[in-house]
């Protein structure tokens, strides 16, 4: 071979670290940059809040009820004279956490058991997909009112039994990967060199079963920040006088023919936040792929 | 190139292996290997040679532990695989390491090569991470690639290069046997020639033993020490290598012989073709008697009742076959095709 005797002068060895590596993603996904710039926007926001709202988010003031936007009050107030752009800063911590929690939990949960019942197939598979069927035909919101009667009203109970919904979805994905992907070579070769069980589901076949899963669980946060919406709606999340967009949404719903203004607002953070992380999770996903790159 | 047997000590024996599937259609088993007898000793290499569908992959998964016997003994340094505990055989199957035929797939898609150089070493345990990464460059430059090759994935080098990884990638392990399983099929024939003198120069540095799987006899005739021919899960002929080649016993091994092309017009040929009839039978029903009876030209009444006996007709040269002679196979019957010869 002839390009096994000629050596460049400054032969690379190691690969770019990250930040290299972060910059060029960045700089290639110019789409991906805005939306990961927006969500970091929203965290800082959550995190943030007191100081950056201008009013108290649960300040009621009945001398000015359900305004449209003006100088003093921003996105106007709402049925009880709260500032709506307050309750929508404050709302952003209830919103993300809700989304990252279910989706963190579907994760937990539904990867690890999607790798096993692939990898193991047979028997186990039988049982884990039965199992999986079963939760998939439950609605999410069902199991929410079943789960928060039994452990109690409030966003994490609410949020935990969207997670268990969503575990099912992430778990099919990452077992149908699984199926295909025990059967490559470089597994076997793994199995020659004594790798265990374990080795082999974490270092061979979830970094190249995650490309889907990855997508799917940016997809999940939209689906999460709607079911949060839904469960607020409902009573049964984010509990008042606290904020939530989806609580937000619910109330400005009742007024929405008296006072249209409000119900945009909380709408469109879901938006633009749903679309963030289903842009940001797009390019993650040709990011993480060696294959893809120029 | 045939080795005094006796004076080494074997890596692995192999008695009696058969290797079955459960049959996809019906309730029946394909009987994938069927019986099958040999050892490999250390430092040598025996080619094994058949037809796909032969079952001479079947062979080498099952010596590296991918696939579980279903009868018969693996003995490797005169211990059962048997009898060792799940964590004791995982260690020691080390010492048993398989290049597939695939160089590409072979590699993760995922991990840069140093990271798939390293990991076998990482698996066994015992080197610091500077350790692993100094032996694993040198391993590179051992099968001839640049150290800077280290950095890429697997989709940046060619067919060769991968192969050359895949090779370098199991010294660390100091392995005795190396399966070697079609391994330079997929390669260009340009390369194909580097490959295999990398293959024998690692084997005389390390002195390990390879079992070469192959349909392609010049290739497996090059590097091996004794062939193996098997046929539908069996072995029919094992002896050294120009005893096979040039003193063939068994029919199956002269129609193989004689499919190979020779680069020579017809009238200077030395070998006649002999065609075979029909394809390979199914592993799942196989023939009565002899196996081969279906397409050989010398088969008799008594080929379809009695298995032939797995005799030693000459020194070392073992064959399943009725009708043949230590001298050779008779003339063909006068009602069948000419003879070969």
């Amino acid at each position: 071979m002839t390009d096994a005797t000629t050596s460049t002068p400054a032969a690379k060895i190691d690969r770019d670290g990250f930040p290299t590596r972060f910059r060029y993603w960045m700089m290639d996904d110019p789409v991906a940059a805005i939306g990961l710039a927006v969500l970091i926007g929203i965290v800082l926001c959550a995190i943030f809040a007191d100081w950056i709202a201008p009013y108290d988010p649960t300040l009621q003031d009945y001398g000015a009820m359900l305004e449209a936007p003006s100088a003093a009050h921003w996105l106007g107030t709402d049925d009880l004279g709260r500032d709506v752009f307050s309750r929508l800063i404050h709302g952003a911590s209830a919103s993300v956490y809700a989304a990252f929690l279910a989706v963190g939990v579907a994760s937990v949960i539904g990867i690890p058991v999607g790798l096993i019942a692939g990898y193991a197939g047979g028997w186990t598979d039988e049982v884990i997909s039965r199992i999986l069927d079963t939760f998939l035909s439950f609605p999410a919101i069902v199991l929410a009112i079943a789960v928060t009667g039994v452990l109690g009203i409030g966003l994490t109970n609410a949020m935990l039994s969207v997670g268990i919904v969503f575990a099912p979805q992430l778990a099919r994905l990452a077992r149908a990967r699984t199926l295909v992907l025990k059967q490559e070579l470089y597994v076997d070769a793994a199995r020659c060199f004594g790798a265990s069980t374990a080795t082999i589901l974490g270092r061979h076949i979830l970094p190249n079963a995650i490309q889907p899963v990855l997508v799917q669980m940016t997809l999940l946060m939209a689906v999460a920040l709607l079911a949060e919406a839904s469960l607020s709606f409902l009573g049964l999340g984010m509990q008042p006088p606290d904020p939530s967009w989806g609580s937000m949404i619910a109330r400005a719903y009742i007024y929405a023919q008296i006072a249209p203004a409000q119900i945009y607002a909380p709408g469109l953070a879901i938006l633009v936040t749903a679309l963030a992380f289903n842009t940001v999770g797009e390019s993650l996903r040709e990011a993480l792929d060696p294959t893809a790159r120029r | 190139m045939t080795t005094p047997q006796a004076a080494r000590t074997p890596v692995i024996e192999v008695s009696d292996l058969s290797v079955r599937f459960p049959s996809l259609d019906s309730g029946s088993e394909v009987r994938a290997v069927d019986g099958v007898s040999f050892s490999i000793s250390q430092g040598e290499t025996l080619g094994i040679i058949g037809e796909s569908g032969s079952g001479k992959s079947t062979i080498g998964r099952t010596l590296v532990g991918l696939l579980e016997p279903s009868d018969g003994e693996l003995v490797f340094d005169g211990r059962s695989s048997a009898s060792m505990s799940r964590r004791e055989w995982r260690a020691r199957r080390r010492a048993f390491q398989m290049i597939f035929q695939d160089p590409d797939a072979a590699l993760n898609p995922r991990m840069t090569i140093l990271q798939s150089l390293v990991e076998p070493m990482k698996i066994a345990g015992g080197r610091s991470a500077a350790e692993m990464r100094d032996i694993a460059l040198e391993s590179l430059e051992k099968v001839g690639l640049r150290r800077d090759m280290a950095q890429r994935y697997r989709h940046e080098l060619s067919g060769g290069q991968k192969q050359r990884v895949n090779i370098a990638r199991i010294l660390p392990l100091d392995p005795k046997l190396v399966v070697c399983d079609e391994v330079v099929a997929a390669l260009d024939v340009s390369i194909r020639g580097e490959v295999l003198n990398l293959f024998r120069e690692v084997q005389k540095e390390l002195g390990l033993a390879y079992a070469f799987i192959a349909h392609d006899i010049s290739v497996v005739a090059q590097i091996s020490d004794r062939i193996a021919v098997t046929y539908l899960g069996r072995f029919v002929e094992l002896g050294g290598t120009d005893d096979i080649i040039d003193r063939s016993l068994h029919p199956y091994t002269v129609a193989l012989l004689s499919a190979e092309p020779q680069p020579l017009p017809p009238e200077l040929r030395h070998r006649k073709r002999m065609v075979l009839e029909g394809d390979i039978p199914s592993p799942a029903n196989p023939p009565s008697g002899c196996r081969f009876h279906t397409r050989c030209p010398w088969a008799t009444a008594l080929c379809a009742e009695k298995d032939p006996e797995w005799r030693e007709l000459r020194p070392g040269h073992h064959v399943a076959c009725h009708h043949t002679t230590p001298e050779g196979l008779p003339p063909q019957p006068a009602d069948r095709r000419p003879p070969t010869d």
